[in-house]
């Protein structure tokens, strides 16, 4: 189970960098081709705006995967590391499975449309794919549900996913609080 | 009390228990509300058919071009802060002002100012600040409140002074708010609303800040009437270094800052664009560090990138495409050739940072805070569709009404409101909840967009500055020494709140702080 998890986290995140990768290199070429010479490709906008896509819901679950949504601690700080794991395993019941369920439920007719009509670019002449970029909305349902699950069968003692990857500086968090 | 009324009630109050419970504040913002109209669909009082919109609204921020910006801007701030160039820039500016007491505690409100315009990261500036300002700080005489409270408010510049995340993200949802706020009170043409308005509106506003903080210290630290002045001379005084050295430590991240904030003011380059040529500088500064070698590309590749704009601003290499063709003259040969060779130089560097074990890890840094930041605002939008669901738009804009005052009595009450959910509330959460809620019936009227806009990113700034919940503060005391007590922290930011009071009164007063720059440079 603890495999799976990592694993799970592990290709979502190469997966991630790539993407940043190519939407930061398109994104570049872009300004480079736009300035110096003056023209612009849709190919290239549409692929920074694909790879951007993936990016938004890829990440949710690679943050939740490395236990980086912000929590407010004040209270959490107090409790034993026992009662923590009990709140997160009502959390998972009582929120993840809901939210994450009904998203997959009402994703999956607008998604599979899309397949239907392989679905392309918004703009005449851009890239085809964008079944595929809708897609991943479905994949971020089942990867948070997935994760949701290992960690609720977990006995809460073990680190999140990631968590050898977590180093300061923590941005925008209110970790710290928990950590004092 | 309709039964609509009762079921918010019991949301809010449900939302208030669930962020407290410390579970993920996203998964609590998203998961209250759909549990709430579950059970309310049971008794039928909400249809479950709302909840077919949010892959909607999903698809709609995959789609936001604004946003792209977002883990673009976050990047170069963790490349800055990984690659140690913002720490470098720290002790070289120290040298420069340092050697009496004024001047370091100036030197760290300067850095902070421009640390502040490149990465916008509250938790990452005041770490760094406490680990290598406040031993110096301490060091030289200055006592642990004053530069305990420097530290504080200077961390959280970041929100204030673009590029900031913060703009950005108020930029996408004031412009959206204002659009409909426009059309139903009867103007379907309304000026937009843009990043860049919201960036160059914040500049003085975060300019003046930065002066009163400088002001105040000044006073602090003034001579005191017959105490002896000899106090300076303690002060380690710090090596004579050649001035290139000092100016090598700073120059490239200033050239930075200044290019990218510089394009977007001037209009030139929208928010993304100008994000992406930020992340390319930040990893030709980053990587120059690596190696003589390295330093001397990542400057031929600068040159050759500023050369080719320069030639294009002259005419020289624009392709002419006017015949719906590309017409191939070896002038476009030469120029695709050289692009090509400016994108390799790039290219180096990156292969360069990755092999020194930096890049990577902040990517990996970017992606969780992206994460974070998306899921938040996902989440805050199932939460404003099913607080729709119950009529609560209606009920907010009702109440709104009745505020004595106005369009100034709800502004107010909003700006109260703010302040308060600051305490337990990020900005990002804030920003998707408040503003979809309260915008589009107080922008009605004649209050000015990014006037609004600036006042609410001050507010929340503050917000996070005040004791007992400011997450700044939290931030500082996971870093400083256990000599400095919760309690020194908590009194050492209140002449800084009193600051920023000042200053949100002066900005209500004199809207044209916000409002001139934009003006002049639309």
């Amino acid at each position: 189970m603890k495999h799976a998890a990592d694993l799970l986290y592990r290709v979502t995140l190469v997966i991630c960098i790539a993407l940043f990768g190519v939407m930061f290199a398109a994104q570049i070429a872009i300004v480079l081709m736009r300035y110096v010479m003056g023209v612009g490709f849709l190919e290239l906008q549409d692929m920074v705006t694909y790879s951007f896509s993936a990016l938004v819901v890829l990440t949710i679950p690679l943050a939740a995967g490395m236990d980086r949504h912000v929590r407010v601690d004040i209270l959490r700080s107090r409790f034993s590391n026992l009662t923590n794991h009990r709140i997160d395993q009502w959390g998972h019941v009582l929120f993840t499975l809901p939210v994450f369920g009904l998203m997959l439920l009402n994703a999956w007719p607008l998604v599979s449309a899309s397949w239907a009509i392989f679905e392309g670019s918004r703009e005449t002449g851009g890239l085809p794919g964008m079944f595929i970029v809708k897609s991943t909305v479905v994949v971020m349902c089942i990867l948070v549900l997935v994760l949701g699950v290992i960690d609720f069968f977990s006995d809460g003692r073990g680190k999140p996913p990631g968590a050898e990857d977590a180093g300061l500086p923590e941005s925008g968090t209110a970790r710290k609080v928990r950590e004092q | 009390m309709s039964a609509e009324l009762i079921w918010l009630l019991v949301m809010t109050a449900a939302l208030f228990a669930g962020i407290l419970s410390g579970l993920p504040v996203m998964l609590v913002i998203a998961g209250v509300p759909t549990l709430v109209a579950v059970f309310a669909s049971f008794v039928g009082h909400f249809d479950l058919v709302y909840f077919q919109a949010v892959p909607q609204r999903v698809f709609g921020v995959m789609e936001n071009s604004l946003l792209i910006a977002v883990p673009l801007f976050v990047l170069v701030g963790v490349l800055l802060d990984r690659s140690k160039q913002a720490e470098r820039m720290l002790t070289n500016i120290n040298r420069l002002f340092g050697g009496t007491k004024k001047g370091l505690a100036l030197s760290v409100l300067v850095v902070s100012a421009l640390i502040a315009a490149s990465t916008g990261i509250i938790g990452a500036t005041i770490v760094m600040l406490g680990t290598i300002s406040l031993p110096t700080l301490l060091g030289a005489g200055i006592d642990k409140r004053t530069s305990s409270g420097l530290i504080c408010a200077c961390g959280t510049l970041g929100q204030i002074i673009p590029p900031s995340i913060i703009l950005i993200l108020l930029g996408d949802q004031i412009s959206n708010a204002y659009v409909t706020a426009q059309q139903n009170a009867g103007n379907f043409a309304p000026d937009p609303v843009t990043v860049s308005d919201l960036f160059a509106g914040a500049m003085l506003p975060g300019l003046t800040l930065v002066g009163l903080y400088a002001l105040y210290v000044l006073w602090q630290l003034r001579a005191k009437a017959g105490a002896p002045v000899q106090v300076d001379a303690d002060i380690e005084r710090p090596p004579k270094i050649p001035l290139t050295e000092v100016a090598s430590g700073i120059l490239p991240t200033l050239a930075l800052i200044v290019s990218v904030l510089g394009s977007i003011l001037l209009g030139v380059a929208t928010p993304t664009e100008a994000a992406g040529v930020g992340v390319g500088g930040a990893i030709l500064v980053a990587a120059a560090q690596i190696s003589p070698a390295m330093k001397r590309q990542a400057l031929a590749t600068v040159g050759l990138a500023l050369a080719l704009l320069a030639a294009a601003a002259a005419g020289w290499v624009k392709v002419d495409f006017s015949a719906g063709a590309l017409t191939a003259t070896p002038g476009t040969f030469i120029a695709s050739g050289l692009v090509l060779l400016t994108l390799l130089g790039l290219a180096r560097a990156a292969v360069a940072l990755t092999r020194s074990g930096v890049l990577v890890p902040a990517i990996t840094e970017t992606l969780k805070v992206s994460g974070m930041i998306f899921g938040i605002i996902i989440a805050a939008s199932i939460l404003s569709l099913v607080f729709r669901g119950f009529n609560g738009d209606d009920m907010v804009a009702e109440m709104m009404h009745h505020v004595p005052g106005g369009a100034y009595g709800m502004l107010v009450v909003t700006m109260l409101v703010v302040f308060l959910l600051g305490f337990i509330l990020e900005f990002v959460e804030i920003i998707f909840i408040v503003i979809p809620i309260v915008g589009p019936v107080l922008l009605m009227g004649d209050i000015d967009p990014v006037w609004f806009a600036i006042l609410f990113a001050m507010n929340l700034q503050t917000s996070f500055l005040t004791p007992p919940f400011g997450f700044a503060l939290f931030y500082f005391s996971s870093v400083s020494p256990d000599t400095i007590t919760t309690g020194d922290i908590y009194r050492s930011i209140v002449p800084f709140v009193i600051i920023q009071l000042l200053a949100i009164g002066l900005l209500a007063l004199v809207p044209g702080l916000a409002t001139w720059l934009p003006s002049v440079l639309f």
